[in-house]
Formats: structure tokens, sequence, C-alpha cells
């Protein structure tokens, strides 16, 4: 691969050499005067990382040995990926809090509430799961985010078709799950991990708008008819001769 | 010649310069390093800035301004007696306050500088910023994000190798979050998220509205004169609750006395929706930089709104993690841009130290994507840099003609998080001429280039011809011209600022008569003869008769406010 020429360096599984070598290339650049230098280094730096980070994965497909990786998806994210590195990480220490159980804890009690067809009507009984101090925890929220947000986005209804289904959960309801999740600002990320028109679905009810409106923006207004020019100058100029007349009096 | 360092905030600002390799903040004339972003005009049309001008908020609250930096990268100006200020301008007269505090501490004119900006500022707010020092006559070296600066004068404190810091920087008027890693010498931005209508100003607004609410006040029917006086006391009172249970607030207005008690408990519940905003920043960095909490070394506070007690236990509920904040969060992002300086001019205790930082935000086009019946529909957003990558950088993208015989591709550049440009920010436009050709035969390259500065450009290319064009983000709403920039600059120049010790004078008078204003009776008395006194020092013109008036006076006046004769 390219990346360990630019990072003189033999090919290595240690993040930490990884690491010591970029440092020293780096502060050979002075990256305000050669912009250029320092891209091709920070890309052959976040391309080596990513080898040993998903070097399991890059082995099972054996012949791919000159895997070139878009820096973008060093920073893209998805859902299933916090999912494991939150699970891979030191949870075995007893000291470190361990999101899932609460988070499976609120998404119990929000299945039961649905099934309550009269309760899942009224936005105060949703409030009063998500008003638990559990969710303060950062942890538990993000994943709650995406949990949530499927949850709803598969109830309210819509096909890729655009068809119409009955909604189950009303608006009011997502307009304060959104309150609680800020979806509306995670649209991009939202859509690289589910399907457009779930997305839609979602946004349609948070803010009234699919999106499908823009198709007519080019329309323009429709012009008002001739006559109501002609009567709306003529009430104007007979105004005015009145004015006059009660002037020159 | 000397780098300055410069931290431009909503409240306060602040300079400093790299002095025997280290960090040396610059007083200014009253001997404070904080010098309040505020400016007022008095009588004569002359420009008062600073501590002076804070203390006319309540006697002339017309004729004085603050929290102007909130309105950068606008065209909202404001009037100050018979002069038009645009936010710029306002901004340029304190930094052209900071250079000449720094110029008489150094004995030199002064003509570059490195300023710190928040991380979440936008194109136009950075122009804007950069403007502002042009006008008085500073070149800017580097914008730095104010989350980072601050990270920059920790990791230099103590510098433990491989330490993943999160950075929460709450000032007057601004929020920002950063993750940062610090390995091998290199101090290394991994994201940065934050609101940038979020800061101590908005806690201060929030319980004068409580305040109104409670004792039955209309705001509109308020004259500015006791708005201000009981923003002032709203706000010693917020900063009170850091170390008391509960407050007492009392104030006299024109035609009534207000009172209000406020508990802290009454605080936390009035605050509330702007501690649930602290938290969507935070969680997106994180998640951004592929941290959780526990991946953390340390998070470190950072601005004076943090210093309310509120915050650090929202933190400490949010991550699990008891926040540290060891050098004054007032002085910390100066001491990060003086560094910053340093390190540009690369001097020699600091030559092993790099540092990389991200862009904010997302930056793309609108395209029209296709739908699967066969239509396009306009307004969608196609990312170019993505947030949070590694500055400086540059990427290109391709897009192609969508209807048979089109002659023009519009490029709208766009800022945001959202997938439909609507509800991102507009930067600028862009007609590219292509030759006619079949639907998808023509296509455009786009690159974008985002320079370590925070400032955008933008190149097009058509394929089939090789013709480019190149876009500098000049929004029309914002941008100034040539010649409002001429005008702009003779104006400023033609403000004369305080020699510094008519500036000491002016700040006692101006805070002597706001202690009138809030005094009542005997006491009231008490400091009118003493302003005459001190007036009748001045008259003299004896440099040593003034010295000891001033310094008399300044001490009487702090026992008259230690005393709380006021409440």
């Amino acid at each position: 691969m390219k990346c360990w020429s630019i990072l003189e360096l033999s090919q290595t599984d240690d993040k930490k050499t990884i690491k010591r070598a970029y440092a020293k290339k780096l502060k050979l650049i002075d990256s305000q005067a050669d912009p250029e230098a320092f891209q091709r280094l920070r890309e052959a730096y976040e391309q080596a990382v990513y080898y040993v980070e998903n070097q399991a994965e890059l082995q099972l497909d054996g012949t791919q040995t000159d895997y070139e990786v878009e820096s973008k998806s060093e920073i893209s994210f998805s859902h299933a990926e916090i999912e494991q590195n939150i699970k891979e990480g030191p949870g075995q220490q007893d000291d470190v809090f361990d999101p899932y159980p609460s988070a499976q804890d609120i998404m119990g009690k929000v299945a039961d509430l649905y099934e309550d067809t009269e309760a899942r009507n009224k936005p105060e009984a949703w409030r009063a799961i998500f008003e638990d101090q559990v969710l303060l925890d950062i942890e538990v929220l993000s994943i709650l985010r995406y949990w949530i947000f499927e949850f709803v986005a598969e109830r309210l209804g819509a096909t890729d078709w655009g068809e119409a289904a009955p909604k189950t959960i009303n608006r009011e309801t997502v307009r304060y799950l959104n309150q609680v999740f800020t979806w509306d600002q995670e649209q991009l990320s939202l859509s690289e991990c589910y399907p457009h028109h779930l997305v839609s679905a979602v946004m349609y009810e948070i803010d009234g708008n699919k999106g499908m409106l823009e198709l007519n923006r080019n329309v323009e207004k429709e012009k008002r008819p001739i006559w109501m020019m002609v009567v709306g100058w003529v009430v104007v100029l007979s105004c005015l001769a009145k004015l006059f007349a009660a002037i020159s009096k | 010649m000397a780098l300055i360092g410069i931290d431009l905030g909503t409240t306060n600002s602040l300079v400093g310069v790299w002095h025997k390799d280290a960090v040396k903040l610059i007083p200014n004339a009253h001997g404070e390093i904080l010098t309040p972003s505020v400016i007022s005009i008095d009588e004569h049309n002359n420009v008062i800035i600073g501590k002076a001008a804070k203390d006319r908020l309540i006697k002339h609250p017309d004729n004085t301004v603050s929290a102007f930096k909130r309105r950068m990268g606008t065209q909202a100006s404001c009037t100050l007696g018979k002069q038009k200020f645009r936010p710029e301008e306002l901004s340029a007269l304190v930094l052209k306050q900071l250079k000449y505090d720094a110029e008489s501490f150094l004995g030199e004119t002064i003509s570059e500088a490195v300023i710190s900006v928040p991380a979440y500022f936008n194109d136009m707010q950075r122009n804007a910023t950069k403007r502002s020092a042009e006008l008085i006559g500073l070149k800017v070296e580097r914008l730095i994000n104010e989350p980072t600066a601050a990270a920059i004068a920790y990791g230099l404190h103590d510098r433990a190798d491989d330490c993943h810091y999160l950075i929460l920087d709450l000032g007057g008027g601004t929020f920002d979050v950063s993750v940062l890693e610090f390995f091998e010498g290199v101090m290394e931005v991994h994201a940065s998220a934050g609101d940038n209508f979020l800061g101590g100003e908005d806690f201060t607004t929030l319980l004068c509205k409580a305040c109104f609410e409670a004792c039955g006040i209309n705001e509109k029917k308020l004259s500015s004169r006791d708005n201000e006086l009981i923003r002032k006391t709203i706000e010693q009172a917020k900063k009170d609750l850091g170390s008391k249970s509960e407050v007492n607030i009392a104030a006299n207005l024109s035609k009534s006395k207000l009172e209000w008690k406020l508990t802290k408990g009454d605080f936390e519940s009035i605050v509330e929706p702007l501690l649930q905003k602290l938290k969507h920043p935070i969680e997106r960095a994180l998640r951004d930089a592929k941290l959780k909490p526990s991946d953390l070394d340390e998070v470190i506070l950072v601005g004076g709104a943090t210093r309310m007690p509120v915050i650090r236990s929202l933190v400490s509920k949010i991550i699990r993690r008891i926040p540290v904040s060891t050098i004054n969060p007032d002085e910390v992002v100066c001491h990060g841009a003086v560094i910053q300086s340093a390190l540009l001019e690369k001097h020699e205790a600091l030559k092993d130290v790099v540092l990389t930082d991200v862009s904010p935000y997302t930056m793309g086009i609108e395209i029209a994507s296709s739908r699967n019946n066969g239509n396009y529909e306009a307004g969608h957003f196609m990312p170019i840099i993505e947030r949070n990558s590694v500055v400086p950088i540059s990427r290109v993208d391709r897009v192609n003609t969508v209807q048979n015989g089109q002659m023009e591709l519009s490029v709208e550049v766009f800022q945001g998080e959202s997938r439909l440009v609507k509800n991102n920010i507009f930067l600028g436009r862009l007609n590219v001429k292509v030759p006619k050709n079949k639907a998808g035969e023509e296509c455009v390259d786009i690159r974008f280039t985002y320079d370590a500065n925070g400032i955008l450009e933008v190149i097009t290319k058509v394929v089939s011809t090789g013709d480019e064009q190149n876009l500098l983000i000049e929004n029309s709403a914002v941008h100034m011209s040539k010649e409002q920039i001429r005008e702009s600059f003779k104006k400023l120049s033609s403000i004369k600022l305080h020699p510094r010790e008519e500036a000491q004078n002016l700040a006692l008078f101006s805070r002597a008569e706001r202690l009138y204003e809030e005094a009542l009776g005997e006491s009231r008395n008490y400091i009118a003869h003493i302003i005459g006194q001190f007036e009748n020092a001045l008259d003299t013109q004896d440099h040593d008769v003034a010295n000891q008036a001033r310094k008399d006076l300044d001490k009487v006046l702090d026992e008259i406010e230690g005393e709380g004769v006021l409440s």
C-alpha cells in the first residue's frame, strides 16, 4: 500500500508506531505553506490507521491488499459501528457503566405503551417514559436515538411508494420525541443508516415538509387578473381626485 | 516585531504576547487583564471602550452597546450617538483598544495577530472577524478555534502522552465542544460541535424574563435604563448563587422598587431548557470522534459561564466524570492564542509541538436527486467536505447535467447538517456555462478547499472544455464592498483612543456615576461629594496630586461597593 511509503514505514499492526511516524513527518511540513503535502500525509495516516482497525475484515477478503480508503469513511459513522464500539469497549471492568440494559429497559416500556392503543395517543404517557434520569447519560441517549427513530419511523405507515397507511403515533408525540432526540439536526447521519422514505416520513411529522414540495419551487406565483388591477387603479385615482378637490377648496 | 494573541470575547476580551518563553497576558490601563467588550459614545462624540463603557450601560443605555460579537456576520448595525456602526466595526474598536494596550506595554508597533473565534463560527462570521482586524490595520496571521486554543494551553501544562481531552467552552455568547488527542507532540482535534447562540448571556436573559414575570413587570414598558439596571443586578445574583443557596434581588427602578427572591432550586428549573441544549453538541462531538465517555482522560471546562455550579453538575451527570478547570477559565483561551502565535513564529521552546484542527461543519452544494419515478427533485444537499475533516483539506466531486440541451449549471454552496439545503446556511452561488449536450453527458468538477483559518474556496472546472471558475465565498447580504471598507477604515482611524491616564479617570467617573445611580439618600450625597473632590484634584493639573486622588477615590468606591450599601 502506498500509505506505508509516504509514512516511511514498513507495514505494521501497531497503531503507536504509525502515530509516531506520522508525528515525525508532520513536524517537517508547514501545512500553511504546503497544504498538498499535508493532505497527502494525512490521508496516508488515516489509511494506515484504517488498515490496522479493520485488519481482520480486510484479511478475510484475502486478495484485497491494495485497499484504497476514502478518508470519508474514516469520519462517517453508522449505527452498527457505535453499537459495536460500545460493546467491545472495556465492558468487562466492573466500574464501567454499561448503557445497554438501561436502553433496553426503556425500549421495553415504549413497546408496552405502544400496545396500549388508548394510552399511546397521549403525549404525557410518552413523556413519563423519557423523563427518566437515566436518559441524562450520553451513551444511553445516543443508543436510544436510533432505536426509537426506527421504532417510530416504521409505525408512521410510510412506504417507498408514498402510499398512505394509518398512522399509529400522533404528530404531537413525534415532535416531543424530536425534542428529546434532536433527529432534525441529525438528518445526514440518519440518512446514512435508514432509507429515504423513513427519514422523510419522520421529518414530515416534525416540520410538515417532506422535501417533495421543492419540486414546485420554480413555478412562479400566478399573476393577478387584469381586471383586478384596473379596479384598483380606478379606486386610487378617484381618491386622489377627491383629495385634490378638498385641497383646492 | 511581536505577534500578539487576542481572545475577542462576547463579554470580555484579552490580549497577550509570547515573552521570555512563556505567555504574558497584557493588562489594560486599569491594570486588569479583562477588557469588557463594551463600547459607548459620550456627549462630545468621543468613543469609550472597555470598563468605563460597561459602567455607562446603566446611565447611558442608548449610547452604549455590548455583546455585539453575537451579531458578527450579519448586517445588524447599531446607532451610537450620531454614527452608525456595523458589528465588524464595533469589534474593530475593541481590537484597536487591545492593540493600543499591547503597544504601550511592549513599546513597539504591532501589525499582526492571532485571533480566537468560536469553533462553531461559520464562514461568514469568520470572515467578519478577519475583516474587523483589517479595518484597523491588523493582519490576521491565524484564526484559532477557542476550544483548540484552550486545549493547547492545557496540553502544554501537563504533557501526558496519549491523552484524550473533552473541552467544553461556554462563554458569554457561544458554546463549543471539542475532542482532542495529544500524542508525540501533536495536538489533534478529532471533532468539534457547538451552538452559536448559547452562552452566559442567555442564562441572564432567561432569569430576567422569569423576574419580570414573577414581579408583574411589562418588559416593553420598561425604560432602557431600568432594563440595564435589572440585568446587571440579576447578573450579580447569578454569580452569587455559585456560593449561596439563595439571593435577594433588589433594585431601585425609576418608578418603583424591585424585590425578588431567587433560590438555587428556582434557578435550576428556570435554566433547564438551556441545559438541555448543552447536551446535544457534547454527544455529537463524542460520537464523531468515535469515543465514549470512559475513553476520555480529562474533561476541561473553559469560559466564564462554566463557573456556574449547575454546569458542573450537569457535566458530571451526563459523562459520569468530574470536570477540571485548573487554568482560569476566563484567561485560558487567550493563553492558547498566544501559544499559537509563538508556534507560528517557530519559537525554539515550542519546536516540537504541532497542531491540527478540523472543519466543524459539513460543506457541499445543492443537487437534484433522482426519485424512483424518473423525476428529479431539487433542493438536496450533497456534502463535499464532511464535518470534522482535518484541515487544510481539498476535495473534488463531479456533478453532471440533468436536462437535454442544458447550457448552464448553477452551483450553490451551502454549509450545514441537513439533507435538504433549505435548512442549511447559504454561502454563495456560481453559474457555470456548459456546452449543449444530452442530459448527463456534461460534467463539472467542483473543488472545495478549506484552509487552516476555516475559510472556504470553491473552484469549478467543466470537464469537456477545461474552463475554470473561482468563487471566494462572499455572501452578498453581509459582504462589504471595497468602497465600504475604505470608508469604514477612515472612520475608525479618525477615532482617537483616550490616553491611558485619561482612560483611568474616565473609568473612575463612570463607575462613581453608576454607584450614584444605584445608591440612595445619604450615600448618594457622599458619592456626589467625592466626585467633586476628585474633579478639583484633576483641575490642579498636578500629576502627583491627580495620581493620589485617583487612588483615594478607587479605594472609597471599593468600600462603598463592598459594604453593599446598595442592596
